[in-house]
């Protein structure tokens, strides 16, 4: 009803003016998109006025009633960029030149979730947000999540237990993964190792940086890499997949899928297997050690009716791994057969109900599950020397509820509640934890060009104190060109498992760790066994553990200064002052004369910096990008012990003491990143190639000095240029092949034991899709 | 600054020297830093760990060397070693009066002993104290189960004749070695553990002054 009527007027407009203005002319041509193809439903307007039409399915149109003279006609596609022609209006019909639109890259219909956990059109997040598209996963030729985040500006890849995430300087302690919006679990000394996520079966990766514990709770303290899977649109699609590469490395990836008008049905399945890799051949573990890997994952989904919606997805991963290692036990050495296992699995159950346009209904329960092993025999009789498990089990149910309160205004609310449960060797019992949770955003866009998003999350937790965590982030839009975002939010980490549970006593030295949790208990043993020397710190006395947390600053803008050029430059400065951080300290002296360790919060650590990056597309196929971040990171105390004359490090000539500027910060933190990636498409024989270079500064590996500090008399480990390059070369009927290297020039660097050298790899794939 | 400083301190002592008929000019040897290489603090034979500790090797710092077993009711001794663990002529652990005290700071720069602070060893603890981080030394340095000093940590002791001596550990590895190179990062050429090598001064003259 309603647009009859603004049809209506807008006629009526037309035609009054046709009536003042007696000379008119009629405009007619045809819109293309960049392959010549004609687009349809583009918006045909005159400048100035409300006189406009759309193209038909063959991109012709027609304008009727143009005012004779001279004219400015707009021509517009959503997701293509806008271009104006001025033209010299006669009488009768004036034929015009096809009008050629080229795509947009920020196409303006990219819609994210992660920042804001409702869908929101990426420009108006007003955090720092990257996203990284299904095709550069492609052009990067990754198998792992950690190839594909190693080439990000501002993400580095940390080699401590597996391959770890660093953000704005945090440790991979502080980065939470999701797969679909659900946690990844599992983490090994605090690392959840990338190279665990298959990479063949995602649509999209979204990464918002700086804290964002006000929606996802614990571990989003650095940020969130949000991996979105992807999603089958047409009725039958299968895929397949392989790739070989340098050390007997085999992945074989394939995918079928059926989407009917209710039903839709989804496999995907990965295979990966390595022999391994060396880069230390005097000693007699390798490196990377020889493994075989797969990942299923099924997704079933089911339409009810047209608002309310079930999907129920899967994923199991299981690894094998084979090594060896020299065990130095205080006067003897030998050699044992080291097995590994891991595997993890997770069923998500989703189910959505849209009341109407307003409101929607969102409840999802998640289980997953991490399991490792590792048995170590001897080699010489195959006898057991030595087995470890770990089992982590987490079950949450939540429920979310969206709103549009209006035009301008959105609210999210939501809640659930989880279980944790672990079982390992080192901790005593099978321990449980249960925790609650609310969260609350509220997204306001006052004007045009100015938004905001609010918010906030409330979590308790059976093992330690609660924690609030608010947001505010703001967005202004100067202009067309510019844009300028501020946020400030507190981020936290729960304390884990290590920090709750450990029961730990060295047999070589005789020292003992007990958990936070286990602590009392574990002093109150030792003095009924008459082990206890001295009490160092009343157990009676120790505070409950505190989570991490932090309070986190970000300043961001983007600048598109060349009007129809897609050349863009973005930057974010940030700072995150980071309280509370756990570490170990002595609370008894047992008669042996060594210590018994607990947990606390006392550290205080700020990471500080700038993240800039720079696109260029000066042709429709030619991209070039540059990456760099400046990162500044130090441990408040320790920094105030250097500036009081009271760290010092010991030389040839004996001990000195250390100044202000021999101090380097935290360790495993490189102050200078970047990259440059350049991408040609080559029309004629429809090639992509693809070379990037991604840089690491130097970073602290080794307290040699052992003086509680990063200084310049440490172990250093030097900074790498690693250059990848691709090609892919695309069929008709779907069929792709590629090629490509790895670090070009084999660096090898001891202390990153994540990069293997020159690596060659080729591989084919088929995509079929019935439409 | 520096020189300026030592021009004037040494014009006043001249000065006082020239003045001061009465007095005997004390001759003001001055005290030089001497260094104790590899003192052998019960260091394991090869093979599996007896655990059998402590046997204390007794050091006097008046002399420079180590003190015999037969010695150790006596006063002849100031500190004994023995593994990681360091004990000081006093309290539960000998029949003398030293007491000891860790300073952080320059060895140096150290030219006054502090006039208190000091303690023995007692049921609760030995003055100078034991475990990675509390002391003198971390271990497990990345891993290696290495033991290393911490630099800037300069015992102080008060010995049973009320004489003070400081001293600074240096190393815990036969034949003082670098502990950073990959030869002794490595079990199977690292020299055995458990010799310490320090360096001291020892005032004999019961003043505080270094």
């Amino acid at each position: 009803m309603k647009k009859k009527l603004v049809s209506l007027l807008v006629c009526i407009f037309i035609v009054s003016q046709g009536f003042s203005q007696l000379s008119t002319g009629t405009i007619k041509g045809r819109i293309l998109d960049m392959n010549k193809n004609p687009l349809p439903g583009a918006v045909i307007k005159l400048e100035n006025s409300v006189t406009g039409t759309v193209s038909d399915a063959n991109g012709h149109y027609m304008l009727d009633k143009v005012p004779t003279g001279k004219q400015k006609v707009f021509f517009n596609f959503l997701g293509f960029q806008e271009v104006g022609k001025k033209i010299l209006v006669q009488q009768g019909i004036n034929e015009l030149s096809d009008v050629i639109l080229n795509e947009e890259i920020r196409s303006l219909d990219q819609v994210v979730i992660t920042a804001t956990r409702t869908e929101t059109n990426i420009e108006n997040v007003p955090v720092p947000l990257q996203i990284i598209s299904k095709e550069e996963i492609r052009n990067i030729g990754a198998t792992r999540l950690n190839e594909v985040l190693l080439e990000q500006t501002g993400l580095l890849i940390d080699s401590d237990h597996g391959t770890g995430l660093q953000i704005q300087g945090f440790a991979a302690d502080y980065a939470l993964i999701l797969i679909d919006g659900e946690p990844v679990i599992g983490r090994t000394a605090g690392t959840l190792d990338l190279s665990r996520i298959a990479v063949n079966n995602i649509e999209r990766i979204e990464i918002v940086k700086g804290p964002t514990s006000s929606l996802y709770g614990s571990e989003a303290m650095a940020g969130v890499v949000n991996i979105i899977t992807k999603r089958n649109l047409s009725p039958f699609s299968v895929g397949l997949q392989s790739r070989y590469r340098t050390n007997n490395t085999l992945d074989f990836n394939s995918s079928v899928a059926s989407l009917g008008d209710k039903l839709g049905v989804e496999m995907n399945l990965d295979y990966l297997r390595s022999d391994g890799y060396d880069l230390t051949p005097n000693t007699i573990s390798n490196t990377a050690p020889e493994f075989n890997a797969y990942t299923i994952q099924p997704k079933i989904s089911y339409k009810f009716n047209q608002r309310t919606n079930l999907a129920v997805s899967a994923r199991y991963y299981h690894e094998e791994q084979e090594n060896r290692q020299e065990i130095n036990d205080e006067q003897e050495s030998f050699i044992v057969n080291d097995q590994g296992l891991r595997k993890d699995y997770a069923i998500n159950t989703d189910l959505t109900h849209t009341f109407n346009a307003r409101h929607k209904l969102r409840l999802r329960n998640y289980f997953t599950k991490y399991e490792t092993e590792s048995e170590l025999n001897y080699q010489n009789d195959g006898t057991l020397y030595n087995f470890n498990f770990f089992d982590q089990s987490f079950n949450r149910t939540e429920l979310q509820y969206d709103a549009a309160i209006s035009a301008t205004q959105s609210a999210t609310l939501g809640a659930g509640f989880f279980v944790e449960e672990v079982e390992a060797t080192r901790y005593e019992n099978v321990n449980q934890f249960t925790a609650s949770y609310a969260f609350a955003q509220y997204q306001w866009a006052p004007l045009e060009k100015f938004n905001i998003v609010a918010g906030a999350r409330f979590d308790q937790h059976s093992e330690y104190s609660s924690q609030l965590s608010p947001k505010l982030a703001v967005q202004y839009r100067f202009n067309e060109k510019l844009k300028v975002q501020a946020s400030a939010g507190a981020g936290y980490k729960a304390p884990d498992f290590r920090q709750l549970l450990l029961n730990f006593t060295n047999p070589v030295v005789g020292y003992s760790v007990f958990g936070s949790s286990v602590v009392r208990e574990g002093i109150r043993r030792l003095e009924a066994e008459g082990r206890v020397d001295q009490i160092l710190i009343d157990p009676d006395n120790i505070n409950e553990i505190k989570a991490e947390s932090s309070w986190s600053f970000n300043l961001g803008w983007e600048w598109n200064p060349l009007a129809g050029k897609d050349f863009r430059v973005k930057a974010n400065l940030f700072r995150n002052n980071i309280n509370d951080l756990i570490e170990t300290a002595p609370v008894v002296r047992k008669t042996n004369g060594q210590n018994v360790f607990s947990y606390f919060n006392f550290d205080e650590v700020i990471t500080q910096g700038v993240e800039a990056e720079m696109h260029y597309r000066p042709l429709n196929n030619l991209s070039f990008s540059l990456g760099y971040q400046y990162l500044d990171t130090r441990d408040v105390e320790m920094l105030n012990e250097l500036k009081n004359g009271k760290i010092f490090a010991s030389g040839e000539n004996g001990t000195f003491r250390l100044d202000r500027s021999d101090y380097r910060g935290l360790f495993n933190r490189s102050r200078h990143s970047g990259n440059i990636k350049v991408n040609y498409h080559l029309k004629k024989l429809n090639m992509d190639f693809s070379v990037r270079g991604i840089y690491t500064g130097e970073f602290g590996v080794a307290d040699t000095n052992v003086n509680g500090v990063y200084d310049a008399y440490d172990l250093t480990a030097d900074d790498n240029l690693l250059w990848n390059g691709s090609i892919q070369k695309y069929f008709r009927k779907g069929l792709a092949l590629e090629a490509g290297v790895r670090n070009m020039l084999d660096r090898r660097n001891q202390h990153v034991p994540t990069m293997p050298g020159r690596i060659l790899f080729g591989g084919f794939s088929y995509q079929f899709s019935k439409q | 600054m520096k020189p300026l400083k030592q021009i004037l301190l040494i014009s006043l002592l001249l000065l006082t020297a020239a003045c001061d008929d009465d007095d005997e000019p004390e001759a003001v040897a001055p005290l030089e830093a001497q260094i104790a290489n590899d003192i052998p603090a019960n260091p394991q034979p090869p093979g599996p760990p007896t655990g059998a500790l402590p046997d204390y090797t007794l050091f006097s710092f008046e002399t420079g060397a180590i003190v015999a077993d037969s010695d150790s009711t006596t006063t002849n001794w100031d500190i004994g070693l023995s593994g990681l663990s360091i004990i000081v002529n006093g309290g539960v652990s000998g029949p003398g009066s030293t007491e000891a005290q860790i300073l952080t700071g320059l060895f140096d720069e150290l030219t006054t002993a502090p006039e208190n602070g000091y303690a023995s060893d007692t049921a609760e603890g030995t003055a100078i104290p034991t475990g990675s981080g509390n002391g003198w030394y971390n271990y497990n340095l990345n891993g290696n189960n290495v033991v290393t000093p911490i630099p800037g940590r300069v015992i102080v002791i008060r010995t049973n004749d009320g004489n003070y001596a400081k001293f600074e550990i240096l190393n815990y590895y036969k034949g003082n070695p670098d502990v950073t190179t990959a030869e002794f990062i490595d079990f199977n050429t690292r020299p055995p553990g458990r010799y310490y090598t320090f360096k001291y001064v020892y005032q004999p003259n019961g003043s505080r002054d270094f």
